[in-house]
This record gives C-alpha cells, structure tokens and sequence, in this order.
C-alpha cells in the first residue's frame, strides 16, 4: 500500500504516555494537518512517522514496510521532515543548506537534478535573492524558509516522476508573517497535487480549513477528530480540544467554513497570578 | 513563492573562492617551513637549503656535509613532526567543532589532551614496567596517549550531552572536570617518579617540539598520517550535522557509526601528537575559527584548509620558540597559550554578545 501509516501508535517518554493508539495515513496527493493545543503529541507522531523514533506500542509503516526496516539512506529518498526548531548555528551560505537537501541523491551524480532541485526551491520558497547570504545574519523567518526549501529540494522530483514520497513539516508557518504562511500551505498544496504526501502541523485552524483535504485533531496524545476539514473543525470538537468557544463561519467565494473565536479561553494557566492564602 | 517553470539556475559554486586560499596557505607554511630548516644556531641560507635537498634528493655528493645533516637529520625531524602536529591538532579542532555544533570545542579545552596527557605521563611513569615488555616506549606512547584521548572524548560526549543537544555550557564544564580529573592523575604520577623521569614528564607537559629524532617521530607520524588521509571522508557528514543531528538523520546520516568514527580518528591524531609533542593547546580552535571567518563553514574546504594553516602556525611558532631568546629554546605550548587563550576569551565574549553569530 503506498502510504505513510500509523496503526495503533502508543509512545511514552520518561514515564509520560504521549501517544495513545494514534491510527492515521497519509496518502499521496494529500495534504494532511495536524491540529492540538501544545503538548498534545504533535511533534512526537511526527517523530515517528519520520522514522526518528520508534513507537512502544503498534506500527508505523511506509509504502507497507515498517520504517524501521528501511535503511535511513533509502528513507532520506522517500521522505524529508522540517524540524519544529533548527539548530544550525554556523554561517553557511543560504544556498548551501538548500543543496544539503539533495544529499541523500549524491550517488546518482546527477548535477543538472540537483541544480534544478536546488533553484525550483529557492524560488518556491521565495529566497532566491537571499542565496549567497549567510544563514546565521538572516531573520527568524527567512531561516525557516531556507530550511523549508532544503526540505524541498529534499522532495524534488523530476516532472512525471512516479515515485511516493512524503514531507513531515512541523509547524512551517510558525515564524512567518502572513502572505509566506499562506504561500507555504499553497505550496504544500501544489506539492500535493505533483503527487507528494504531505503532513504539516499548524496552530491556525484557519489556514487548516484553506489548504488541508484532512484534517487530525491531537488532544493529550489522544486522536480525537479524522477527517475533512468541514467535518472535523466544528465548535464542539475546537471547544474539546482547545477550550476555545469559536464561531463557524461559511466563506461563499472559496467554499471554506472558516472559525472566529467568541469567548474566553479556558487553558489550564489561570490568568492571573493567584496569590497564596496567608 | 509561485512554482515557476525549473530552469536550472546559474550554478553558484561557493566553495571556490576557498579553494583559491589553500595555496596562500600553503605559500605561509612552506615559508615557515624553509625558516625553520634554515634558522637557529647556525644560520643558513636559503640557496644552501635548495642546494642541499635537492642534492640529497638525487643522492649527489653533499657539497657541505654539515649543512645537510643540520637539515635533514636536526631540523628536518622537527619540521616535520611540526607540520603533522599542527595539521593534526587543528583538524582535530574543526572535527570537534562539528561533532559538538560548537566553535568553542578544542582538544586542550574539552579534556582530549588531557586523557591523552595523563595517559602518557603514566606511561612514561612506569615506563620500567612497560619496558619490561621489550617494546619501545616511543611506540606505546602514541597508543596509550590515544587510548586516554579516546576515554576522556567520550566522557565528555556522555556527560555534556542534555537531551540531544550539546550546550557550551556543559560541554565546557564537562571539559573541566575531566581536565582536572587528568591533571589529578598526572600529579599523582609525577608524585611517583623518579628525577629523570619528572624532567621528562616536566619538559613535555610545557609543550615542545624539541625531542624530534627520525626514530623519535615516525610512529606517531604514521597514526597522525592515517588520521589526516581518512578525515576527508568526514565531509559531507560533518557538514550534515552542523544542520542538527534530527536534520542529518533525516537527510539519511546513521549517526552513531559516523560519530564513533569520527571520535576514534580525533583521540588517534591528538594521541599521536601529545605523544610526541605534549601539552601544545589552543591550536585546534584559533585555526579553524580564523578560517571559517574566511572561506566559511563547509568542510570541505574548511577541512584542508585547517591541515594547512594548523601546520603553518605551528611552524611559525616553533621559529618562534627557537629565536625569541636564543640560546634558550621557550617550550611552544607557552606560546600557543599566550596566542590562543585570549582568543579563546575574545570568542567567549563575542559568543555572549552575538550568539548566533559564529
């Protein structure tokens, strides 16, 4: 079956039951996000499905073979993950952290593939004229969109090419400002539609209901909602799970039902600082 | 951020103008080098010094006989047991530096010199119980010196490591206490010794190029010629997992058998040369660091290009050592501090002010 599965996931770190019989497939062509308040397991199904860790419990499979049998030079060709957090710290040129995302293809020795690679994901990710700059002296953003494009390149396929392959993007949008947070969800989109599976965790449920054909809501390690985006966010599930009262709005040009939130949030931090009964 | 039609952009290679700086490099070395054979208590011309290796070189009558022996059996050992160490101790550094995602690793900071160090002073120590065995100390120096080099390399990996990551802070303390774990040991050993051996232990620990004999030298040039001639392989992974060890393994970097590998060459070069040389610091962090600010961080480049500039430091120190205060000769670890700890502090202060700024 080509997919990247999770059958019955269970993973605890320290003592701490992060996932709990998480069962979800990603499939070509498909953009799936993954939605939760913080600490809900996100990045940890990532790490799995990415191959970085090993569930206690159940399987994680890609194209049928348990991601754990398949060597990590064969799974960098078939899957590239974008880390929450980078943590380059050394001056490299911007393009030369782009071209590390073809290293997994250094034995084919095709230059004008990588070289392609390389440009198609500059452009896409919008830092073409950044190339010759260096990593460390650029903002937050832009380095995420360096590494976005490394991860692309990573992904490149020549036109027509048939072969599966996934991108695990954790939170991509986090440090970008709002036309490239689109742009990257338009282009996870259009990445989906040459064929390529795609998972992407995003905190703006807006963005979700825009781009995402399925949506996976995430609560204290717990799959609670699966499904199309009209179906799943909805205000009783968005209450559940976040503890926000939202509104559902119905957005006639694109077709979308959009949320707005209405009330308080209740998170587990009191709002004020209480002060001790003396 | 449209998807345009792939057109292969015009090729940017960034490693060039690198490249362009290893023969300036070199040019400094060989300069240090042809100093250093030609410099010291007799003083010799350069034309004498061309002469002369190229005499011994197609194995023609020596025209001045004294002269070639000064150069090939006095100075040449020292030279080039110079070159290896240098080389050596600055890839050791930049391998470090990569290994750890961190400029400020350094065998003599991060306790690899030191786990060399007391591994040596032991063995000179009880040197009478080893020869006993009826090997040369000069071989099991360089092999007990890499054998300590490799304990304290992995103490310290295991101890400074904080959920994956290797901060500066831990890896610095870390670096401390098996640095005074070692000099602990080495006290203790020269506690234990006798007069010649402590004059022994005392000269090497300062740091000195001067014992260099052909006979002296060559297995500890071997163990730091295998060590320089199989770092190249490293490259790509080094520059992989200065991307972050989850981005390397992402990238299909299997990580244990690189960083083990890795790991073993650096204790082998740092070994060899504390074996032969002692306590030389600082050089594995001042090259690399100049030489990233110019030819940047891809070790590719970064790799020779320390080899190179290490060698030419060290030769140039050495001249140094041996021409400050002639007749005296100053023991080379002594300059290399006096050069290396206040750029040590410099870059801790420029760290502090501009973290991401390395």
């Amino acid at each position: 079956m080509v997919a990247l599965a999770a059958d019955k996931l269970c993973v605890s770190l320290s003592g701490r039951q992060v996932l709990t019989d998480v069962s979800l497939t990603v499939i070509p062509s498909e953009v799936m996000v993954i939605v939760g308040p913080n600490g809900a397991g996100k990045s940890t199904l990532l790490r799995v499905l990415s191959g970085e860790m090993e569930p206690g419990q159940g399987s994680a499979t890609i194209n049928g073979t348990a991601i754990h049998d398949v060597s990590a030079a064969e799974l960098a060709r078939q899957r590239s993950l974008m880390p929450q957090h980078a943590s380059l710290t050394f001056p490299f040129k911007v393009r030369d952290v782009v071209a590390m995302g073809r290293e997994p293809f250094r034995d084919e020795n095709n230059y004008h593939a990588d070289e392609e690679a390389i440009a198609w994901s500059m452009r896409a990710t919008d830092i073409a004229a950044l190339a010759s700059r260096s990593y460390t002296r650029l903002s937050g953003g832009e380095q995420q969109r360096v590494q976005l494009a490394r991860v692309l390149a990573q992904s490149w396929r020549h036109e027509g090419s048939t072969s599966p392959r996934y991108l695990l993007l954790d939170e991509p949008t986090a440090s970008l400002d709002l036309a490239h947070q689109h742009a990257t969800l338009h282009l996870a989109r259009e990445l989906a539609q040459q064929g390529a599976g795609v998972v992407a965790v995003v905190h703006d449920l807006n963005l979700a209901a825009l781009y995402a054909d399925c949506v996976a809501g995430l609560s204290e390690g717990h799959l609670t909602a699966l499904g199309a985006p009209e179906d799943v966010l909805m205000p009783e599930m968005i209450q559940d799970v976040f503890g926000l009262q939202v509104r559902r709005i119905h957005d006639a040009d694109s077709g979308r039902h959009l949320v707005l939130p209405t009330g308080h949030a209740q998170t587990n931090a009191s709002p004020t600082p209480r002060i001790a009964a003396q | 951020m449209t998807v345009a039609s792939p057109v292969a952009e015009q090729s940017m290679r960034s490693a060039l103008p690198g490249v362009l700086f290893l023969p300036v490099l070199a040019c400094i070395a060989l300069a240090g080098a042809a100093t250093g054979l030609t410099t010291g208590a007799a003083d010799l011309s350069l034309g004498t010094l061309a002469s002369e290796l190229w005499g011994a070189i197609t194995g023609t009558q020596a025209e001045d006989p004294v002269a070639r022996t000064i150069f090939l059996d006095v100075r040449g050992p020292r030279v080039a047991l110079g070159f290896a160490v240098g080389a050596s101790l600055a890839v050791a550094g930049a391998v470090l530096q990569a290994l750890f995602r961190n400029p400020l690793a350094e065998p003599s900071i991060i306790g690899v010199s030191a786990g060399a160090g007391a591994a040596a002073v032991a063995t000179i120590a009880l040197g009478g119980v080893i020869s006993f065995i009826g090997v040369g100390l000069v071989y099991i120096l360089p092999v007990t010196a890499f054998l300590g080099g490799l304990v304290a390399t992995l103490a310290v990996m295991a101890i400074a490591r904080v959920g994956g990551q290797t901060p500066v802070l831990t890896m610095l303390l870390a670096g401390i206490a098996v640095t005074a774990i070692g000099g602990a040991f080495m006290g203790l050993m020269m506690f234990i010794s006798n007069d010649e051996q402590l004059r022994a232990i005392n000269f090497w620990m300062l740091g000195s190029l001067g014992s260099a004999t052909w006979a002296a030298i060559v297995p500890a040039l071997i163990l730091m010629g295998l060590m320089l001639s199989a770092v190249p392989m490293l490259t790509r992974n080094l520059n992989l997992i200065l991307l972050g060890e989850r981005e390397a393994a992402s990238l299909g970097l299997s990580g244990d058998r690189f960083k083990n590998t890795a790991v073993i060459l650096v204790a082998a070069g740092v070994g060899a040369a504390v074996a032969v040389s002692g306590m030389i610091g600082f050089v594995g962090i001042v090259v690399p660091h100049l030489l990233r600010l110019v030819i940047g961080p891809d070790h590719r480049v970064l790799l020779p290009a320390s080899a190179i500039g290490g060698a030419a430091l060290l030769l140039w120190a050495d001249v140094a050592a041996r021409n400050l205060a002639p007749p005296a000769e100053l023991p080379i670890g002594i300059l290399t501090a006096l050069l290396g700890a206040p750029f040590f502090l410099w870059l801790l202060r420029r760290a502090g002010r501009d973290g991401a700024a390395w």
